[in-house]
């Protein structure tokens, strides 16, 4: 299972290469660590949502598995479903 | 609607004005101090918008009319029309002034100072014309009263012609890629729109494609966001003026049920950790028409709602209940006396609970007392505006520096300190700042710095002025005095008494006087208004550092920390604050100048002597002064005299009650209380006391020989 872990801020700037570094590891279950995300705008979630339909498509599995809360609220404030980014809790702990 | 009616809500609009007027000059400070983000124009905007609405409503039209260029010259600067230089600041904070104005003579029903008005408004209509586009403000047409709504009262018991209010606004924003590439992110903008009500969020996501064919900086999700709150819908729209022009925005009335109907976000960990390829596909397909709803969090970093847990109290309630609760201490104390006569055995169960009544009833006073304690903000505010106006007429550019605003204080002490503060930031303005191009030369910023600062020490609060001028010239101050005779050439002066001759009454350090400082209120009438509050004025100069002026204030005037004294089988109090120490008669130094003079010696100073019970009639004049406690007493004016008394009772707190209200001024006296046996006991004025007594000359007047050595006692 390969892992990626997100940024801690992602804003306009950091999106195009959130993008390009997911690219490159199509192919693959990803596990994504956003624990140390203390900022993520709309166009880093919509990265994620198209990530997650991606892999999807490709058949492979996507999964959030750790966040932290302000991931979380980012979500919750732009009306995001977790369902719709593969946010889990593989390992049962949410990051602080 | 009844009138009563109509002035509670009129009252109320009033007391929103000051809270508005205050966000209005909190965001000025921190527009000049350079600690403003975006947020902060757009608070000092709403607060002059909401001012208008709720103006209109009670046909204040010279204050709707104001308000409204006020705040289209703001609305430029915000949409980045006109760029906030420190010129546009400065007449911004000058509008802020006038907008004050306006309030407190329209709340008077008096007039504001047209010809300012006028000017203020022809220089923001040029302004308005030099803008670089049209305003977002599509009510640009003339004032109209009934353009506005009221914003943040509740109107609704008003007969006021209206349509019934929406539940809240239905939102749909629609981003363009400007939106991100100015900086702005919809997440900011939705978290803003918590403060006007509840929010649930709706992500419209069937346009977000697969990775592979993904821009990222197109954003393909569109939201609708149901806010339900009561605020206009011009004031919403105002959270969304920094991206108008590069988002869609609509606005429409939401009305009875919610109209998006989601069930909201649960912001957790979804149960399954490993979903099959299946599911995921399933998830997809599910995802295509899901519909979400979101409470959207609050940062910390945002203001807090409008509405806090505060209740209106007429202020005549609370003096009465602070009056009705000193009975009570008054009460307790007499029936503590009264049981103590009966001399219960010490384990009694009466002293038991005697005791705990009378912790009850000091934590009852502690606490009305608090209601009646006020945060110092408000008046430092006020200042703010004084050293503008100051600034301006003297070519001197301040900045004001403000620490521990929100100390509180009681509301009748900081109600009478805006006078002898306002003359004392003019005086720091005027006097202590020096002219910039001194402070340049002197390889000082050309901005000078005012310091207001407030904190409670040893249940006092000490406020202090600080300027970072010149510091006291006391060769200027000493050459002054000498030339007004104030002091003889010849006498050796410490720093600390050159100083304190500011404070004397006549003196000017200005080789002119000047039309700012110079209007025949000198620093002695602020020491004088100061200590009829029970005050200290202190100064303190470092040469080329600059001045502070410390004032020490009691936290209120409604209790009394004091010497319960007997003299002549009367009870009198003696303000602790005043008390240097006590001295034993027959181990006092005693002189007799003259024929009748007498004098303590106390370290080779001579102080006069004066006895209470003779002082007020409860007796002839004491001779024999055996076995009498002598009361040093020092003055905050530096006067000092020794009070004969019989004997000392208590240091306790007491209840002030106003002699003057009550029955009549009395010179000496300063107020009355009533002790625990149901007496009445006056409180000794020290000022006057030792203003009254001549002070003898110790180089003219023929001193006698000393009695006997002097014992000290401190307290």
């Amino acid at each position: 299972m390969q892992s990626y872990s997100l940024k801690e801020h992602i804003d306009t700037a950091a999106v195009q290469t959130l993008t390009e570094d997911l690219l490159s590891l199509r192919g693959q279950d990803l596990d994504v660590d956003a624990g140390e995300t203390t900022f993520i705008g709309a166009l880093g979630l919509q990265v994620l949502i198209a990530v997650f339909r991606q892999w999807g498509v490709d058949g492979f599995a996507f999964r959030i598995t750790v966040f932290s809360d302000a991931f979380s609220q980012a979500a919750s404030g732009l009306g995001i479903d977790p369902s719709e980014i593969g946010m889990t809790a593989a390992s049962g702990e949410v990051a602080a | 609607m009844t009138f009563a009616a109509s002035d509670d809500f009129r009252a109320s609009f009033f007391e929103e004005c000051d809270e508005l007027l205050e966000a209005m000059q909190d965001g000025f400070v921190c527009m000049v101090d350079g600690s403003s983000d975006a947020e902060t124009i757009h608070v000092v905007f709403r607060a002059v918008h909401s001012i208008k609405g709720g103006a209109g409503a009670f046909g204040l039209n010279d204050l709707v009319g104001f308000a409204h260029e006020f705040e289209t010259v703001l609305d430029h600067v915000r949409a980045d029309r006109l760029p906030s230089t420190d010129e546009i600041l400065l007449l911004f904070q000058q509008c802020g002034d006038y907008l004050t104005d306006l309030v407190a003579a329209a709340r008077e029903n008096g007039s504001a100072d047209r010809a300012r008005s006028e000017a203020l408004l022809k220089r923001l209509d040029e302004l308005s014309r030099t803008s670089r586009g049209p305003s977002a403000d599509a009510s640009r047409a003339a004032p109209d009263a009934e353009d506005f709504q009221p914003l943040a009262l509740d109107l609704g018991d008003l007969d006021l012609p209206q349509d019934p209010p929406p539940s809240g606004w239905l939102i749909s924003v629609k981003t363009d890629p400007e939106l991100f590439t100015s900086g702005n992110e919809p997440l900011i903008l939705f978290r803003a729109l918590s403060r006007f009500g509840e929010t649930k969020v709706l992500a419209r996501t069937d346009d977000v494609p697969l990775l592979s064919a993904c821009d990222p900086t197109l954003c393909n999700i569109t939201w609708q966001i149901e806010l339900h709150t009561e605020t206009a819908e011009d004031v919403v729209l105002d959270a969304f003026d920094f991206v108008l022009d590069c988002a869609e925005i609509t606005i429409t009335p939401l009305r009875g049920s919610p109209e998006i109907g989601l069930t909201p976000l649960i912001a957790e960990p979804l149960s399954n950790p490993a979903m099959a390829e299946d599911e995921v596909a399933h998830v997809i397909e599910a995802n295509q028409a899901r519909s979400i709803s979101a409470p959207v969090d609050k940062p910390v970093s945002l203001p807090p709602p409008a509405t806090s847990q505060t209740i209106r109290v007429d202020f005549e309630r609370v003096d009465k209940l602070i009056n009705l609760v000193g009975e009570l201490v008054i009460k307790e104390a007499m029936l503590a006396q009264a049981v103590e006569a009966i001399d219960l055995p010490r384990a009694n169960d009466v002293l038991q609970e005697l005791d705990g009544l009378k912790q009850l009833a000091g934590e009852i006073q502690e606490g009305v007392m608090a209601i009646r304690a006020q945060p110092i903000k408000p008046l430092f505010q006020r200042m703010a505006r004084t050293i503008r106006d100051a600034g301006t007429l003297t070519g001197k550019t301040v900045r004001l520096v403000m620490k521990g605003e929100s100390a509180e204080i009681d509301k009748t002490v900081l109600e009478r300190l805006v006078d002898p503060l306002n003359h004392m930031v003019r005086n720091s303005v005027d006097h202590g700042l020096e002219a910039p191009e001194l402070r340049v030369t002197a390889g000082k910023a050309a901005e000078g710095s005012i310091t207001l600062s407030a904190a409670h020490r040893s249940g006092r609060v000490i406020i202090e002025i600080t300027d970072d001028g010149a510091g006291i010239d006391r060769n200027r101050v000493r050459q002054l005095a000498e030339e007004k005779g104030m002091i003889s050439p010849d006498v050796a002066m410490t720093d600390a008494e050159i100083d304190a001759l500011l404070f004397m009454p006549g003196f000017s350090s200005a080789n002119e006087v000047s039309e700012l400082s110079g209007r025949g209120v000198g620093l002695d009438v602020v020491r004088s208004e100061i200590t009829a509050l029970g005050g200290r004025l202190s100064v303190s100069s470092e040469k080329g550092q600059g001045t502070t002026f410390s004032i020490s204030l009691p936290l209120t005037l409604a209790v009394l920390e004091g010497m319960v004294v007997e003299v002549a089988g009367q009870t009198m109090v003696v303000p602790i604050t005043s008390i240097r120490e006590t001295l034993h008669a027959s181990a006092a130094e005693l002189h007799t100048i003259g024929a009748d003079i007498r004098v303590l010696s106390v370290r080779d100073t001579l102080m006069p002597v004066a006895d209470l019970g003779a002082m007020f009639g409860f007796r002839d004049e004491q001779m024999d002064l055996e076995d009498r406690i002598f009361l040093l007493i020092e003055t905050d004016t530096e006067k000092s005299c020794a009070l004969i008394v019989d004997a000392l009772q208590d240091q306790r707190q007491v209840v002030i009650k106003s002699l003057e209200t009550n029955y009549c001024q009395i010179d000496g006296i300063s107020a009355a209380t009533i002790l625990g046996d149901g007496r009445i006991a006056l409180i000794v004025d020290p000022e006057a006391i030792a203003s009254g007594i001549a002070v003898p000359n110790p180089v003219a007047m023929p001193i006698s020989a000393p009695t006997e050595g002097v014992a000290h006692v401190a307290i």
